[in-house]
């Protein structure tokens, strides 16, 4: 154990002497306060009365879901499997693959060092895309008063329910295929990304499997049910009245989701992610890549 | 101290890299020469516990590469042919991270590192990136790399492609000085590094061993077989593709031309073969034999 972590504190070394680490950092959160900036709120139709289109705030409990699950969680999805990747692959790439694996280290316990250090680039990341959010969310309740101040308990639950297991799977399956495939990196990459879109913003399996509302991966299902919730509250605080209200709105989604369903099967989705780090720890070899 | 190799093969797809290659080494330093695709990386990978082999077995202090890889990787150091560094390290910084690798316990990994950042000459430029290093500097960060857990078997693969002849000659003498109380195996294809410095020479061509034999031994055997020709310049020409030459020196009108064969042209007179001259005459009576 120390001895994994002994090899993941050295690549963190390596990734922090690295002179456009701090640039990227700071590249990650600023993208994520424009994205959020930029997409911060969204027009819902009443059930039966579509033509009434009412305002769902990004930075209300209610909003935060569809900010996080629509905007951030897509973006973020796209970045982890270039942080993690190349966890072992990027020996072969600096050439230095012959001189570590001939060092004593045993090689699952190299692999699991480097999956450690990858787990922390993919946090930490998580940590900048949630400044960032909370950043923007911030400015535009300056800036736009009707916007309420963003909730920080709620944005915290969803990204540790949402944000933070997606990003474990993510980096588990991008570590596995960039290991066993050391120089496939850009094809294992653009192979992720790839089905990370599909599963996040084009297919929805919810309705051909029940239970893929809670297993999802981006949490799409999440919208749905949010969406259906504000509509809901709003009604029931309105009653008749036939005209968009934004005070009733705002009280519609002050109310937070409640989450609970969502948390064993997202911790099943780290489970799986650390599964494929071990799955890379066992399946690794030496001499791959060198053949 | 022994290396016990025994009918060692190694195939790519189709290809046998080696085949059916025997060798025992024990302390002291073993040139292995052999021209490009002779096999000797392969090898040198073989030992390294890099490669696992197809057939045979390589066995280190009685403990197979493939089994006791671990414990052969502790008392082991190796510089590959090529080889990269993290350019965002120092040199210290560098040797310390794989320090720690070698499992070496803190704080004597300072202090080693320390001490072969000196051996190879290193200490006034340790904390400099390594990408502002050039490529005599690097090759010293290898070789301190590989010195770090102080091995018993040191495996140095083309360790001076690419050095300047003055960095060649220091890094031979570095060598040299390490052959005490340990096996250092060196692969060339530059023949005079192995005469300055090994005791035992090996030659390898297609995978096998041609000759195992000391360059005192190999340069005897060649006595006889050199001879110098002066002749013009066409006459060189068609000598060059005909015979093997090893050398051309241009004097006015005519060439002296050296020639390894054991059946001298008219006209030739003999000379004292060098080690070059041996190892040409031995890999290429071999290709004519093939």
């Amino acid at each position: 154990m120390i001895q994994t972590l002994s090899v993941g504190g050295w690549e963190l070394r390596r990734v922090l002497a690295t002179r456009s680490t701090l640039l990227l950092a700071a590249g990650i959160t600023a993208f994520f306060m424009a994205l959020v900036a930029f997409k911060h709120q969204w027009l819902l139709p009443l059930d039966d009365r579509a033509h009434v289109l009412t305002v769902l705030y990004g930075s209300s409990p209610l909003g935060q879901v569809y900010e996080v699950v629509a905007v951030v969680m897509t973006f973020f999805g796209l970045l982890v499997p270039f942080l993690a990747a190349d966890g072992v692959a990027r020996e072969h790439r600096q050439r230095t693959h012959e001189l570590v694996m001939t060092t004593a280290v045993p090689a699952w316990t190299l692999v699991a060092g480097r999956f450690v250090a990858v787990l922390a680039q993919t946090l930490t990341a998580a940590l900048l895309a949630l400044a960032g959010t909370l950043a923007a969310q911030l400015a535009v309740h300056a800036t736009q008063p009707a916007f309420p101040t963003p909730d920080v308990r709620a944005l915290l639950a969803l990204w540790g329910l949402l944000v933070v297991p997606a990003g474990v799977l993510l980096a588990g399956v991008s570590f596995l295929a960039g290991t066993l495939a050391p120089r496939r990196g850009m094809v294992v990459k653009i192979g992720v990304v790839l089905v990370w879109i599909a599963l996040a913003a084009v297919v929805d399996l919810t309705h051909q499997f029940g239970w893929y509302s809670y297993w999802s991966p981006a949490g799409n299902a999440l919208l749905g049910v949010a969406g259906t919730a504000y509509v809901q509250a709003y009604m029931a605080i309105a009653g008749t009245t036939a005209t968009a209200d934004p005070g009733i709105a705002l009280r519609a989604q002050e109310a937070m989701l409640d989450l609970r369903p969502w948390v064993l099967p997202h911790l099943g989705l780290v489970a799986i992610g650390l599964a494929g780090a071990a799955a890379a720890a066992a399946g690794f070899r030496r001499f791959r890549g060198l053949i | 101290m022994a290396l016990v190799i025994e009918h060692l093969g190694r195939r790519y797809g189709s290809r046998w890299a080696i085949s059916d290659l025997s060798l025992v080494c024990e302390s002291g330093m073993l040139g292995l020469v052999g021209p490009n695709g002779a096999g000797k990386t392969t090898l040198m990978r073989i030992i390294a516990t890099l490669l696992p082999p197809t057939t045979g077995t390589v066995r280190w202090n009685g403990l197979d590469v493939g089994s006791g890889g671990q414990e052969i990787r502790a008392r082991l150091g190796y510089l590959p042919q090529q080889f990269g560094v993290y350019p965002e390290f120092s040199a210290r910084r560098f040797l310390r991270y794989l320090a720690a690798m070698k499992r070496l316990a803190w704080p004597r990994r300072n202090r080693r590192v320390d001490e072969v950042l000196e051996l190879v000459n290193l200490e006034a430029d340790a904390d400099r990136r390594l990408s502002t290093y050039s490529g005599g500097m690097l090759q010293r960060v290898g070789i301190a790399q590989a010195l770090l857990n102080d091995p018993d078997l040191l495996v140095a693969d083309e360790p001076t492609a690419g050095l300047d002849p003055s960095e060649r000659v220091r890094f031979r003498t570095l060598l040299a000085g390490l052959t005490a109380n340990r096996l250092v195996i060196l692969s060339t294809h530059i023949v005079t590094d192995v005469e300055a410095v090994a005791g035992r020479l090996v030659v390898m061509r297609a995978g096998t061993v041609l000759a195992d034999t000391s360059p005192e031994a190999l340069v005897a055997a060649a006595a006889g077989s050199v001879w110098a020709l002066s002749v013009d310049a066409a006459t060189a020409a068609r000598l060059q593709a005909t015979e093997m030459v090893s050398g051309m020196v241009a004097d006015g009108p005519r060439v002296t031309v050296r020639l390894v064969t054991r059946t001298p042209p008219a006209g030739a007179w003999a000379v004292a073969p060098t080690l070059e001259d041996a190892y040409l005459l031995t890999v290429g009576s071999t290709q004519a034999a093939t």
